[in-house]
């Protein structure tokens, strides 16, 4: 209890007024240094559709069978929607020029080789297209974040473009093949129509095959017939020649004629049976090679009937060859007894019965010749039958033939691809434009991207401590003659001299045991020096004209600076008011200057910078003088300060 | 002994200064004589220092007025300011302690825009009898009446028309005192107005005017 008490009083041997203020003023701490900055970049990703992004098209676009494929136009179109970025489309020069300059923080180059390489995705030997990035870590540090935020945001567009391109030249080709398959199907149609005529050619033999078989009946009838007449001759010769009576060489002669014409007659009937059975046996043989050639044909239900009916009919004629065959030798024979007859019994007449068999005789021949006449032209019938079914048969063939190949041309089409080719379509679907960023005058190490920022605060923090120690104006010099400008120059040079070596320490650090490696190190140096000097006049002017209260202004205006002065992110990732604030910053030009003299940059940048560091060095001392001026007519708290730290 | 510039008769008609927090001095009536030795007596806290600072012309006077060598304060203080010479206002306005006597007297002849010289330090040393000041040692290692006298021969060195030095008696015995005031009374004889401050009046034995506060 009595530490509470205590511990008030500690606070209350302050005085009110100004002593109150500034001891209550250092509750303000913690805000000043925690808030302010995470109030600049609380959300640096969000700010992103500030930040300037060149977009140069130089896609030149192709046509694919017919179908246009701008793989660059269509990005562009969807950047122009989406605006993550503030995307300025412009040429390459531009480009290029304004990247140095700072103008734009990243550059997106579509190549020229675009819509080509995207449209190769369909065939067998894709090739990723390519995006180019490009940044400079002279305008920033963290940019590549920012690259790596633009690159997954214009990953989607790229992918959706690239994803358009692939399916129009891929749907392109599939309208081909459907062309050619509708071929196909039209020469299968064709062939269907054959098929149709080859059943109705095959019917057309069955039908012929009919007369046929009633023809070959009738001439096995006639054929028995005469068969019967021979037999019957035979006989009565036979009767003629047992009894001894006198047969008369007309008669015989008439029998004899009559049977070498019946040997004729079956001579031509059985040459006629012969060509009938050889003929259907053709038939036969057709169907069957048809058969082993189409498999197919063995299905249908007609033509198995037909083959069934040509092999009847075959088998049919064959017997029937025998039988004219057989008569054929039997009334050879016959004929043969009866010239010898003829010949023994030259005036042997027969009966009138005789008569009756001849005439008998001579009509079977007729009727075998009618018969034989109905043969031929069934057989002709059947023959041309049998010719249409072989032409309705090519008539597939043909057609089919003309399905293979439409079928194996449009089999080209579609790559067939080994496990390599596959694996590389694979790869270029899933990953179809590949980034490639180019960095120029990169910080490295992040170490390295960061070192401006620090060097820059801790020459501000020597600022603030320096004049802790050290009195910003000599109270001694002020009432002597010396002029208001030489107070003051004499005030900042202390704490610049103390500065020099604080450099040096710095740098010798830095560079030795952290392997800062500058670029350009006298210039970093250069740099550092100058950066102390402004920075220590800065805080000197504060400190003179504020007195205690200026070492207030000092540490808000650092992190002021924290926030506005683009150390890390680039200043449109930052809140409105610390960008509004950027270029009015001293520590501003102090990080672009050592951007440059560590990881390379624009000289002319690095020139400009130290110029406004200079600028506001000479106006903090001029200001300052200002102040000594005002400052020799001493005040009665320039005397007895009520606060004094 | 080197010569000296004549000094300025000082004259102040109701000189104040307020300030929020209450008056600091005043008001007040002044005439010291050219030449003369004046003593600023009073207590801490009385004033002192501002009042010695407004006669030196290096603080504006809330009222009254103030002449100089015949410059009024109300023509601007710069013309006050030239005719006098600071010696010591404490605290604050004095020598830095942790300079040696070397450097300090350099940085005398330096800011005294040409009108010291080490030769003419070296003349006001003797004069004010302080030859056996070691120039290694630092200011505030010295005995507080070789302080003192130092301070006022660099302020001597430079010929002004008057003499500012304050507290006097800071630190002193009574017998450093007697010849601290003695030294002082030497001086204005030799040439300028001398005004100095202290807690106690100096003596009979010395010729001055006596400004109470």
């Amino acid at each position: 209890m009595s530490g509470v008490l205590l511990a008030l009083m500690e606070l209350r041997r302050f005085r009110p007024g100004l002593p109150r203020l500034v001891v209550g003023a250092l509750a303000a701490i913690p805000v000043v240094y925690g808030a302010i900055y995470l109030w600049a970049y609380w959300d640096p990703f969000s700010e992103l559709d500030n930040v300037p992004v060149a977009v140069v098209n130089q896609d030149r676009p192709v046509t694919v069978r017919g179908q246009e494929i701008a793989g660059g136009r269509e990005l562009t179109d969807q950047l122009k929607q989406t605006r993550d970025f503030d995307y300025r489309f412009t040429d390459a020069r531009d480009a290029r020029t304004g990247l140095h300059d700072g103008h734009y923080f990243i550059t997106i180059t579509v190549p020229a080789d675009f819509s080509r390489r995207l449209a190769s995705g369909a065939g067998t030997a894709p090739q990723q297209a390519e995006v180019r990035f490009a940044l400079d870590g002279a305008n920033g540090f963290l940019i590549s974040q920012f690259v790596s935020t633009a690159r997954t945001q214009i990953a989607k567009q790229i992918n959706s473009a690239a994803a358009t391109a692939y399916t129009q030249s891929a749907v392109g080709d599939l309208g081909q093949l459907r062309g050619q398959l509708s071929q196909a199907l039209g020469a299968l149609g064709d062939v269907r129509s054959s098929t149709r005529d080859a059943a109705a050619a095959s019917r057309e033999l069955v039908a012929t095959l009919v007369p046929l078989g009633s023809a070959t009946g009738s001439l096995a009838q006639s054929g028995t017939e005469l068969a019967r007449s021979v037999d019957g001759l035979s006989r009565l010769l036979a009767q003629l020649q047992s009894t001894v009576a006198p047969a008369s060489d007309e008669l015989l002669g008439a029998i004899a004629d009559a049977s070498s014409d019946a040997t004729a007659a079956a001579t031509v009937t059985r040459r006629a049976a012969d060509r009938v059975a050889w003929r259907t046996a053709r038939i036969r043989r057709l169907l069957q090679s048809l058969e082993r050639s189409y498999p197919v044909l063995a299905r249908s239900r007609t033509f198995l009937e037909l083959l069934a009916a040509a092999t009847r009919a075959s088998d049919a004629t064959a017997a029937g060859r025998e039988a004219a065959g057989r008569t054929e030798r039997t009334s050879a024979q016959l004929t043969a007894r009866l010239r010898r007859l003829r010949q023994a019994t030259r005036s042997t007449r027969a009966s009138g019965a005789s008569q009756d068999i001849v005439s008998g005789l001579q009509r079977s021949v007729a009727s075998a010749q009618r018969a034989l006449d109905q043969l031929q032209q069934a057989t002709r019938a059947a023959g041309r039958a049998g010719d249409h079914l072989a032409s309705a048969l090519n008539g597939v063939d043909r057609g089919i033939g003309r399905i293979q190949r439409q079928v194996r041309s449009s089999l080209r089409q579609v790559p067939s691809l080994n496990a390599k080719q596959r694996s590389q379509v694979a790869d270029f679907l899933g990953a179809p434009v590949r980034p490639v960023t180019t960095e120029y005058h990169p910080a490295g190490a992040y170490g390295r991207g960061f070192a401006p920022f620090f060097f820059s605060i801790g020459l501000w923090v020597f600022g603030l401590f320096c004049f802790f120690a050290l009195r910003p104006l000599s109270p001694w010099l002020l009432a002597s003659r010396a002029t208001s400008a030489t107070v003051a120059v004499t005030g900042w040079l202390a704490a610049w001299l103390l500065a020099t070596g604080g450099v040096a320490l710095l740098l010798l650090v830095t560079e030795i045991g952290l392997g800062l490696d500058a670029d350009h190190l006298l210039a970093t140096i250069a740099v550092l020096l100058v950066t102390a000097g402004t920075f220590t006049a800065l805080i000197q002017l504060f400190r003179a004209a504020l007195g205690v209260a200026g070492d207030a202004v000092g540490l808000l205006l650092l992190m002021i600076q924290l926030g506005g002065s683009a150390g890390i992110y680039p200043p449109q990732a930052s809140t409105g008011l610390f960008r509004a604030l950027h270029d009015v910053l001293p520590m501003t030009y102090s990080i672009d200057a050592l951007r440059v003299t560590i990881s390379g940059g624009l000289t002319s940048h690095a020139l400009r910078d130290v110029a406004a560091l200079l600028g506001f060095l000479v106006g903090a001392v001029a200001f300052t003088a200002l102040v000594a001026h005002r400052q020799r007519t001493w005040t009665m708290e320039q005397l007895h300060p009520s606060i004094e730290l | 002994m080197a010569s000296t510039t004549d000094g300025s008769t000082v004259l102040g008609r109701g000189l104040a200064v307020v300030t929020r927090r209450g008056p600091v001095f005043g008001p007040l009536d002044l005439e010291i004589p050219a030449g003369g030795l004046c003593a600023v007596v009073g207590s801490g806290h009385s004033g002192r220092s501002s009042l010695l600072l407004a006669l030196a012309g290096r603080m504006r006077l809330s009222a009254g007025e103030l002449w100089i060598g015949g410059r009024s304060s109300r023509d601007g203080l710069k013309a006050l300011r030239d005719q006098v010479c600071v010696a010591r206002v404490r605290p604050g306005v004095e020598p830095d302690e942790g300079l040696t006597v070397r450097t300090v007297e350099r940085q005398s002849v330096v800011i005294s825009g040409g009108l010291s010289s080490h030769d003419r330090i070296a003349a006001m040393r003797e004069w004010l009898d302080l030859d056996d000041l070691d120039p290694k040692a630092r200011l505030g290692d010295l005995h507080p009446r070789q302080r003192l006298l130092h301070a006022v021969a660099l302020a001597a060195a430079q010929q002004p028309a008057v003499v500012v030095v304050d507290d006097v008696d800071h630190g002193l015995a009574r017998a450093d005192r007697v010849r601290a005031w003695r030294a002082l009374d030497e001086l204005a004889l030799a040439g300028p107005t001398v005004i100095a401050s202290a807690t106690d009046a100096p003596g009979m034995s010395i010729d001055h005017t006596v400004v109470g506060l």
